[in-house]
């Protein structure tokens, strides 16, 4: 048999589109993928954010534990001093919000404030 | 800075070039597999986001339109068999479809021919309708839809000749 019946319908279909559907379309399309760029963007402002909390929070935690023990300081003072509240001044409130979080949850810094409590 | 400019290794593709580029015959290539408008609508959409995800990614902007229609097809794909888990009746894609394009709007009753054409491919199968209208109605080379499909050149070639052979036999016989 012939390509003739592939050739008489060609390639036109029955299929049709409401009318302006192809203009409206475009701009859904842009704004939807408007949409998901600032979805991505904040995504990776927060990833980026904790990032930076969970950073200060390790390198608190280690200057805390790294300092040699002279027995006159414990964390509590060491936070109090003027440097810390400098630092955590120039914490912004997710960083700080996370700092806390994290040394609220801390085991070592909790048991360490135990310690000094009974003793 | 243009939001929608993403720069790939090759060259610099802006999204909305894409866009402009591949919306229209991505529409009809989804419509053509989903066959309802509105279903083709949520799924061209879809596959916007999608190549706005990865054009970044690109390698070659030569290859960009068999990755756009990949991308469009997977969408497809995805969107039949999520249609068929749904279904609450037992008939497969091929008469949902069917049952779709006899009821549905947006449709030109008026021609006859074109629809009994519609009909015979909606009784191929998923694999085959594919093959089928990517080379006869987009008019890509074996190549092209092997880089869109995965599927082997040799596979395709008899592929398209057993669709085609069995339209023509729908036409003939109904």
């Amino acid at each position: 048999m012939s390509n003739d019946i592939l050739e008489k319908v060609g390639k036109k279909t029955p299929f049709t589109v409401p009318e302006g559907f192809f203009e409206t379309m475009h701009s859904d399309i842009l704004k939807a993928v408007e949409k998901e760029q600032k979805r991505k963007h904040r995504a990776t402002i927060i990833t980026w954010a904790m990032s930076a909390a969970a950073a200060t929070a390790i390198a608190l935690i280690s200057f805390s534990v790294l300092q040699p023990s002279t027995g006159s300081q414990s964390t509590q003072d060491m936070l109090a001093d003027n440097n810390s509240d400098t630092y955590l001044t120039n914490m912004s409130d997710e960083e700080l919000d996370m700092w806390i979080t994290l040394t609220n949850n801390d085991e070592f810094l909790n048991c360490d404030n135990t310690i000094e409590t009974i003793y | 800075m243009n939001i929608f400019k993403r720069h790939s290794t090759a060259e610099a593709v802006s999204f909305k070039e894409v866009l402009s580029t591949y919306e229209q015959p991505l529409y009809w290539h989804i419509r053509r597999m989903v066959v309802v408008h509105e279903d083709a609508q949520d799924v061209l959409q879809e596959t916007f986001i999608k190549i706005y995800r990865g054009l970044g990614s690109l390698k070659s902007s030569e290859a960009l339109k068999t990755w756009v229609y990949r991308i469009a097809t997977n969408e497809c794909l995805r969107h039949l068999q999520r249609k068929r888990e749904t279904a609450l009746s037992t008939i497969d894609n091929g008469e949902m479809l069917t049952a779709s394009l006899m009821e549905g709007e947006h449709i030109d009753y008026d021609k006859e021919m074109e629809m009994k054409f519609q009909k015979a491919l909606l009784t191929l199968s998923e694999n085959q309708r594919l093959v089928f209208n990517l080379r006869y109605y987009d008019e890509m080379s074996y190549d092209e839809i092997h880089a869109t499909t995965g599927i082997s050149v040799d596979s395709l070639k008899v592929t398209y000749h057993n669709a085609k052979e069995k339209v023509k036999h729908y036409m003939t016989e109904n």
